[in-house]
Protein backbone atom coordinates (compact mmCIF):
# COMPACT_ATOMS: atom_id res chain seq x y z
CA UNK A 1 0.00 0.00 0.00
CA UNK A 2 1.34 3.44 -0.96
CA UNK A 3 1.73 5.52 2.16
CA UNK A 4 2.67 9.18 2.15
CA UNK A 5 4.99 9.99 5.07
CA UNK A 6 4.32 13.17 7.06
CA UNK A 7 6.60 15.94 5.76
CA UNK A 8 8.21 17.05 9.02
CA UNK A 9 10.43 19.58 7.19
CA UNK A 10 7.37 21.60 6.10
CA UNK A 11 6.93 24.43 8.63
CA UNK A 12 3.28 24.89 7.61
CA UNK A 13 2.53 21.22 8.39
CA UNK A 14 4.34 21.40 11.74
CA UNK A 15 2.33 24.47 12.67
CA UNK A 16 -0.92 22.62 11.83
CA UNK A 17 0.08 19.51 13.81
CA UNK A 18 0.88 21.72 16.79
CA UNK A 19 -2.79 22.78 16.68
CA UNK A 20 -3.91 19.11 16.40
CA UNK A 21 -4.77 19.56 12.72
CA UNK A 22 -3.20 18.55 9.41
CA UNK A 23 -3.84 14.82 9.92
CA UNK A 24 -5.31 14.63 6.42
CA UNK A 25 -1.89 15.36 4.89
CA UNK A 26 -0.21 11.97 5.36
CA UNK A 27 -1.07 8.29 5.16
CA UNK A 28 -3.06 6.46 2.51
CA UNK A 29 -4.45 8.53 -0.41
CA UNK A 30 -8.21 9.06 -0.04
CA UNK A 31 -8.70 8.65 -3.79
CA UNK A 32 -9.21 5.90 -4.81
CA UNK A 33 -8.40 3.70 -1.76
CA UNK A 34 -10.78 5.07 0.83
CA UNK A 35 -13.36 6.24 -1.68
CA UNK A 36 -13.77 2.52 -2.46
CA UNK A 37 -14.29 1.75 1.24
CA UNK A 38 -16.89 4.55 1.34
CA UNK A 39 -18.77 2.71 -1.42
CA UNK A 40 -18.56 -0.63 0.38
CA UNK A 41 -19.81 0.84 3.69
CA UNK A 42 -22.65 2.79 2.04
CA UNK A 43 -23.72 -0.28 0.06
CA UNK A 44 -23.46 -2.53 3.14
CA UNK A 45 -25.51 -0.15 5.29
CA UNK A 46 -28.31 0.09 2.74
CA UNK A 47 -28.37 -3.64 1.98
CA UNK A 48 -28.29 -4.52 5.70
CA UNK A 49 -31.21 -2.23 6.43
CA UNK A 50 -33.26 -3.60 3.53
CA UNK A 51 -32.46 -7.14 4.70
CA UNK A 52 -33.68 -6.41 8.22
CA UNK A 53 -36.82 -4.75 6.82
CA UNK A 54 -37.63 -7.84 4.73
CA UNK A 55 -36.94 -10.30 7.55
CA UNK A 56 -38.88 -8.35 10.18
CA UNK A 57 -41.33 -5.91 8.52
CA UNK A 58 -43.02 -3.13 10.52
CA UNK A 59 -46.35 -4.13 12.03
CA UNK A 60 -49.67 -2.35 12.43
CA UNK A 61 -50.84 -1.53 15.96
CA UNK A 62 -54.37 -0.96 17.19
CA UNK A 63 -56.09 2.29 16.10
CA UNK A 64 -55.74 5.09 18.69
CA UNK A 65 -58.45 5.11 21.37
CA UNK A 66 -58.30 8.18 23.67
CA UNK A 67 -60.60 6.43 26.17
CA UNK A 68 -58.59 3.25 26.57
CA UNK A 69 -55.26 3.69 28.38
CA UNK A 70 -52.92 0.78 27.59
CA UNK A 71 -51.61 -1.05 30.68
CA UNK A 72 -47.98 -1.03 29.62
CA UNK A 73 -46.51 1.50 27.27
CA UNK A 74 -42.91 1.73 26.16
CA UNK A 75 -41.21 4.26 23.87
CA UNK A 76 -38.54 3.39 21.26
CA UNK A 77 -35.60 1.46 22.75
CA UNK A 78 -33.26 4.45 22.79
CA UNK A 79 -35.60 6.28 25.16
CA UNK A 80 -35.67 3.46 27.73
CA UNK A 81 -33.05 5.01 30.11
CA UNK A 82 -34.70 8.46 30.02
CA UNK A 83 -38.15 6.88 30.33
CA UNK A 84 -36.94 5.05 33.46
CA UNK A 85 -35.55 8.30 34.96
CA UNK A 86 -38.90 10.07 34.43
CA UNK A 87 -40.80 7.07 35.82
CA UNK A 88 -38.67 6.39 38.90
CA UNK A 89 -37.68 9.88 40.14
CA UNK A 90 -40.50 10.86 42.54
CA UNK A 91 -40.16 14.60 41.94
CA UNK A 92 -41.31 15.29 38.37
CA UNK A 93 -39.36 18.56 38.12
CA UNK A 94 -36.16 16.78 39.16
CA UNK A 95 -36.87 14.17 36.48
CA UNK A 96 -37.13 16.87 33.79
CA UNK A 97 -33.92 18.50 35.06
CA UNK A 98 -32.08 15.15 34.94
CA UNK A 99 -33.40 14.56 31.42
CA UNK A 100 -32.22 18.00 30.21
CA UNK A 101 -28.89 17.48 32.00
CA UNK A 102 -27.98 14.74 29.48
CA UNK A 103 -27.71 16.92 26.32
CA UNK A 104 -26.54 19.99 28.26
CA UNK A 105 -23.87 17.97 30.06
CA UNK A 106 -22.71 16.46 26.76
CA UNK A 107 -22.58 19.90 25.11
CA UNK A 108 -20.31 21.43 27.78
CA UNK A 109 -18.18 18.29 28.10
CA UNK A 110 -15.31 19.40 25.78
CA UNK A 111 -14.96 22.67 27.65
CA UNK A 112 -14.59 20.81 30.96
CA UNK A 113 -12.28 18.13 29.59
CA UNK A 114 -9.93 20.58 27.87
CA UNK A 115 -8.06 20.84 31.22
CA UNK A 116 -6.37 17.59 30.09
CA UNK A 117 -5.08 17.72 26.52
CA UNK A 118 -4.54 13.95 26.16
CA UNK A 119 -6.80 12.06 23.79
CA UNK A 120 -5.84 8.55 24.88
CA UNK A 121 -8.45 7.16 27.30
CA UNK A 122 -5.66 5.66 29.44
CA UNK A 123 -4.12 9.12 29.86
CA UNK A 124 -7.38 10.59 31.15
CA UNK A 125 -8.43 7.92 33.65
CA UNK A 126 -11.05 9.99 35.51
CA UNK A 127 -13.12 10.67 32.40
CA UNK A 128 -12.68 7.08 31.20
CA UNK A 129 -13.95 5.67 34.51
CA UNK A 130 -16.87 8.13 34.51
CA UNK A 131 -17.63 7.05 30.92
CA UNK A 132 -17.75 3.38 31.92
CA UNK A 133 -19.95 4.14 34.95
CA UNK A 134 -22.22 6.23 32.73
CA UNK A 135 -22.59 3.38 30.24
CA UNK A 136 -23.36 0.89 33.04
CA UNK A 137 -25.94 3.22 34.61
CA UNK A 138 -27.54 3.76 31.20
CA UNK A 139 -27.85 -0.01 30.65
CA UNK A 140 -29.16 -0.46 34.21
CA UNK A 141 -31.84 2.20 33.62
CA UNK A 142 -32.65 0.84 30.18
CA UNK A 143 -33.17 -2.72 31.44
CA UNK A 144 -35.19 -1.35 34.37
CA UNK A 145 -37.54 0.41 31.94
CA UNK A 146 -38.54 -2.97 30.50
CA UNK A 147 -39.79 -4.16 33.92
CA UNK A 148 -43.28 -2.79 34.43
CA UNK A 149 -43.30 -3.10 38.25
CA UNK A 150 -41.35 -0.04 39.50
CA UNK A 151 -39.85 -1.43 42.77
CA UNK A 152 -38.81 -4.56 40.89
CA UNK A 153 -37.33 -2.44 38.08
CA UNK A 154 -34.95 -0.79 40.59
CA UNK A 155 -33.38 -4.11 41.61
CA UNK A 156 -33.93 -5.63 38.15
CA UNK A 157 -35.66 -8.48 40.02
CA UNK A 158 -32.28 -9.80 41.17
CA UNK A 159 -32.68 -9.27 44.92
CA UNK B 1 -15.94 13.57 -21.87
CA UNK B 2 -13.25 16.10 -22.80
CA UNK B 3 -15.73 18.61 -24.19
CA UNK B 4 -18.11 18.29 -21.24
CA UNK B 5 -15.18 18.67 -18.86
CA UNK B 6 -13.98 21.78 -20.67
CA UNK B 7 -17.49 23.28 -20.69
CA UNK B 8 -17.82 22.97 -16.91
CA UNK B 9 -14.15 23.77 -16.27
CA UNK B 10 -14.45 27.12 -18.08
CA UNK B 11 -17.47 28.07 -15.95
CA UNK B 12 -17.05 26.44 -12.54
CA UNK B 13 -13.40 25.37 -12.26
CA UNK B 14 -14.38 21.78 -11.45
CA UNK B 15 -10.70 20.80 -11.48
CA UNK B 16 -10.41 22.51 -8.08
CA UNK B 17 -12.94 20.03 -6.64
CA UNK B 18 -11.07 17.06 -8.08
CA UNK B 19 -7.75 18.42 -6.79
CA UNK B 20 -9.28 18.91 -3.33
CA UNK B 21 -10.44 15.27 -3.16
CA UNK B 22 -7.22 13.81 -4.56
CA UNK B 23 -4.98 15.90 -2.26
CA UNK B 24 -6.50 14.38 0.90
CA UNK B 25 -4.87 11.52 2.80
CA UNK B 26 -6.16 9.16 5.48
CA UNK B 27 -3.68 8.69 8.36
CA UNK B 28 -2.95 5.15 9.64
CA UNK B 29 -4.73 5.57 13.01
CA UNK B 30 -8.07 5.80 11.20
CA UNK B 31 -9.91 2.47 11.52
CA UNK B 32 -13.33 0.94 10.88
CA UNK B 33 -14.89 2.78 13.85
CA UNK B 34 -14.34 6.07 12.03
CA UNK B 35 -17.08 4.90 9.61
CA UNK B 36 -19.85 5.23 12.19
CA UNK B 37 -20.53 8.91 11.54
CA UNK B 38 -20.80 8.20 7.82
CA UNK B 39 -23.13 5.26 8.49
CA UNK B 40 -25.34 7.65 10.50
CA UNK B 41 -25.44 9.97 7.48
CA UNK B 42 -26.29 7.09 5.12
CA UNK B 43 -29.11 6.00 7.45
CA UNK B 44 -30.38 9.60 7.46
CA UNK B 45 -30.40 9.70 3.67
CA UNK B 46 -32.31 6.40 3.59
CA UNK B 47 -34.80 8.01 6.01
CA UNK B 48 -35.07 11.04 3.75
CA UNK B 49 -35.81 8.94 0.66
CA UNK B 50 -38.25 6.48 2.27
CA UNK B 51 -39.98 9.23 4.29
CA UNK B 52 -40.40 11.31 1.15
CA UNK B 53 -41.98 8.32 -0.59
CA UNK B 54 -44.46 7.81 2.26
CA UNK B 55 -45.62 11.46 2.21
CA UNK B 56 -47.33 10.58 -1.12
CA UNK B 57 -49.80 8.28 0.68
CA UNK B 58 -49.83 9.26 4.35
CA UNK B 59 -52.72 11.50 5.49
CA UNK B 60 -52.00 13.47 8.69
CA UNK B 61 -55.52 13.56 10.10
CA UNK B 62 -56.78 11.72 13.16
CA UNK B 63 -59.55 10.15 11.07
CA UNK B 64 -57.37 8.96 8.20
CA UNK B 65 -53.81 8.54 9.50
CA UNK B 66 -54.19 4.94 10.68
CA UNK B 67 -56.11 3.92 7.57
CA UNK B 68 -53.55 5.57 5.28
CA UNK B 69 -50.71 3.68 7.00
CA UNK B 70 -52.72 0.48 6.60
CA UNK B 71 -53.11 1.37 2.92
CA UNK B 72 -49.33 1.85 2.62
CA UNK B 73 -48.77 -1.56 4.24
CA UNK B 74 -51.39 -3.52 2.26
CA UNK B 75 -52.13 -1.78 -1.04
CA UNK B 76 -49.25 0.41 -2.20
CA UNK B 77 -46.61 -1.42 -4.28
CA UNK B 78 -43.67 -2.13 -1.96
CA UNK B 79 -45.27 0.24 0.58
CA UNK B 80 -44.70 -2.34 3.32
CA UNK B 81 -41.03 -2.48 2.37
CA UNK B 82 -40.60 1.30 2.32
CA UNK B 83 -42.23 1.68 5.74
CA UNK B 84 -40.27 -1.25 7.19
CA UNK B 85 -37.00 0.22 5.92
CA UNK B 86 -37.99 3.57 7.43
CA UNK B 87 -38.52 1.94 10.86
CA UNK B 88 -35.35 -0.16 10.76
CA UNK B 89 -33.21 2.65 9.40
CA UNK B 90 -34.46 4.93 12.19
CA UNK B 91 -33.18 2.47 14.78
CA UNK B 92 -29.95 1.94 12.87
CA UNK B 93 -29.39 5.68 12.61
CA UNK B 94 -29.69 6.11 16.40
CA UNK B 95 -27.52 3.03 17.03
CA UNK B 96 -24.79 4.20 14.64
CA UNK B 97 -25.00 7.68 16.16
CA UNK B 98 -24.54 6.36 19.72
CA UNK B 99 -21.56 4.24 18.64
CA UNK B 100 -20.15 7.27 16.77
CA UNK B 101 -20.37 9.29 20.01
CA UNK B 102 -18.52 6.46 21.80
CA UNK B 103 -15.77 6.47 19.16
CA UNK B 104 -15.35 10.24 19.29
CA UNK B 105 -15.36 10.25 23.08
CA UNK B 106 -12.88 7.40 23.51
CA UNK B 107 -10.43 8.75 20.91
CA UNK B 108 -10.67 12.26 22.40
CA UNK B 109 -11.72 13.63 19.03
CA UNK B 110 -13.89 16.28 20.70
CA UNK B 111 -10.92 18.09 22.29
CA UNK B 112 -9.40 21.39 21.19
CA UNK B 113 -9.79 22.59 18.43
CA UNK B 114 -12.91 20.46 17.71
CA UNK B 115 -15.25 21.55 20.54
CA UNK B 116 -17.75 23.20 18.21
CA UNK B 117 -17.97 20.13 15.98
CA UNK B 118 -18.93 18.18 19.13
CA UNK B 119 -21.54 20.80 20.12
CA UNK B 120 -23.20 20.62 16.68
CA UNK B 121 -23.09 16.84 17.09
CA UNK B 122 -24.97 17.06 20.39
CA UNK B 123 -27.58 19.27 18.68
CA UNK B 124 -27.84 16.71 15.85
CA UNK B 125 -28.38 13.89 18.35
CA UNK B 126 -31.22 15.85 20.01
CA UNK B 127 -32.75 16.45 16.56
CA UNK B 128 -32.40 12.75 15.70
CA UNK B 129 -34.26 11.53 18.77
CA UNK B 130 -36.88 14.27 18.17
CA UNK B 131 -37.50 12.60 14.81
CA UNK B 132 -38.10 9.43 16.82
CA UNK B 133 -40.65 11.04 19.15
CA UNK B 134 -42.64 12.73 16.39
CA UNK B 135 -42.47 9.79 13.98
CA UNK B 136 -43.64 7.31 16.63
CA UNK B 137 -46.98 9.14 16.83
CA UNK B 138 -47.72 9.60 13.13
CA UNK B 139 -49.45 6.21 12.50
CA UNK B 140 -51.97 7.35 15.15
CA UNK B 141 -52.16 3.90 16.71
CA UNK B 142 -52.60 3.16 20.43
CA UNK B 143 -48.86 3.19 21.19
CA UNK B 144 -48.22 6.35 19.18
CA UNK B 145 -51.19 8.24 20.63
CA UNK B 146 -50.37 7.43 24.27
CA UNK B 147 -46.65 8.00 23.75
CA UNK B 148 -47.50 11.50 22.46
CA UNK B 149 -49.73 12.07 25.47
CA UNK B 150 -47.03 11.01 27.94
CA UNK B 151 -44.16 12.82 26.18
CA UNK B 152 -46.00 16.13 25.78
CA UNK B 153 -47.01 16.27 29.44
CA UNK B 154 -43.39 15.93 30.65
CA UNK B 155 -42.58 19.69 30.45
CA UNK B 156 -45.71 20.32 32.57
CA UNK B 157 -43.61 19.64 35.68
CA UNK B 158 -41.60 22.81 35.08
CA UNK B 159 -42.94 25.77 37.09
CA UNK B 160 -44.25 28.96 35.39
CA UNK B 161 -43.53 28.08 31.71
CA UNK B 162 -44.31 24.34 31.87
CA UNK B 163 -47.99 24.51 30.90
CA UNK B 164 -47.18 26.92 28.09
CA UNK B 165 -44.63 24.49 26.66
CA UNK B 166 -47.16 21.65 26.87
CA UNK B 167 -49.67 23.78 24.95
CA UNK B 168 -46.98 24.68 22.41
CA UNK B 169 -46.20 21.00 21.81
CA UNK B 170 -49.84 19.87 21.71
CA UNK B 171 -51.53 22.86 20.09
CA UNK B 172 -54.61 22.14 22.23
CA UNK B 173 -55.29 21.14 25.85
CA UNK B 174 -55.51 17.43 25.04
CA UNK B 175 -53.79 15.37 22.34
CA UNK B 176 -55.70 15.48 19.05
CA UNK B 177 -55.67 16.79 15.48
CA UNK B 178 -53.62 19.89 16.37
CA UNK B 179 -50.97 17.68 17.97
CA UNK B 180 -50.83 15.35 14.98
CA UNK B 181 -50.50 18.33 12.64
CA UNK B 182 -47.65 19.75 14.70
CA UNK B 183 -45.86 16.42 14.92
CA UNK B 184 -46.25 15.87 11.17
CA UNK B 185 -45.00 19.36 10.37
CA UNK B 186 -42.01 18.91 12.70
CA UNK B 187 -41.21 15.44 11.41
CA UNK B 188 -41.33 16.29 7.71
CA UNK B 189 -40.39 19.98 7.57
CA UNK B 190 -38.83 21.59 10.65
CA UNK B 191 -36.57 18.77 11.84
CA UNK B 192 -35.22 17.81 8.38
CA UNK B 193 -34.25 21.42 7.66
CA UNK B 194 -32.65 21.95 11.06
CA UNK B 195 -30.79 18.66 10.66
CA UNK B 196 -29.54 19.66 7.20
CA UNK B 197 -28.25 22.99 8.54
CA UNK B 198 -26.44 21.47 11.53
CA UNK B 199 -25.07 18.59 9.42
CA UNK B 200 -23.62 21.15 7.02
CA UNK B 201 -21.97 22.97 9.94
CA UNK B 202 -20.70 19.63 11.35
CA UNK B 203 -19.16 18.60 8.02
CA UNK B 204 -17.70 22.01 7.10
CA UNK B 205 -15.88 22.11 10.43
CA UNK B 206 -14.54 18.59 9.87
CA UNK B 207 -13.35 19.56 6.36
CA UNK B 208 -11.70 22.71 7.72
CA UNK B 209 -9.81 21.01 10.57
CA UNK B 210 -9.25 17.57 9.09
CA UNK B 211 -9.57 14.33 11.02
CA UNK B 212 -8.44 14.24 14.67
CA UNK B 213 -4.92 13.05 15.46
CA UNK B 214 -3.59 9.72 16.79
CA UNK B 215 -3.91 8.83 20.48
Amino acid sequence: MVMKKPDLQDPEFRELVKQNMGHNKYGEPFWPNDALIFGVVIFGTIVGTIGLAIMDPAKMGEPADPFLTPLEILPEWYFYPVFQILRVVPNKLLGVVLMLAIPIGLAILPFIENVNKFQNPFRRPISSVLFLIGVLVTFYLGIGAMIHNIPKSLTLGLF
Amino acid sequence: MGKTYDWFQERLDIQALADDVTSKYVPPHVNIFYCLGGITLVAFMVQFATGFAMTFYYKPTTAEAFKSVEYIMNEVSFGWLIRSIHRWSASMMVLAMILHVFRVYLTGGFKKPRELTWVTGVILSVLTVSFGVTGYTLPWDQVGFWAAKIVTQVPGAVPVVGDLVVLLLRGEPGVGQETLTRFYSSHTFVLPWLTAVFMLAHFLMIRKQGISGPL
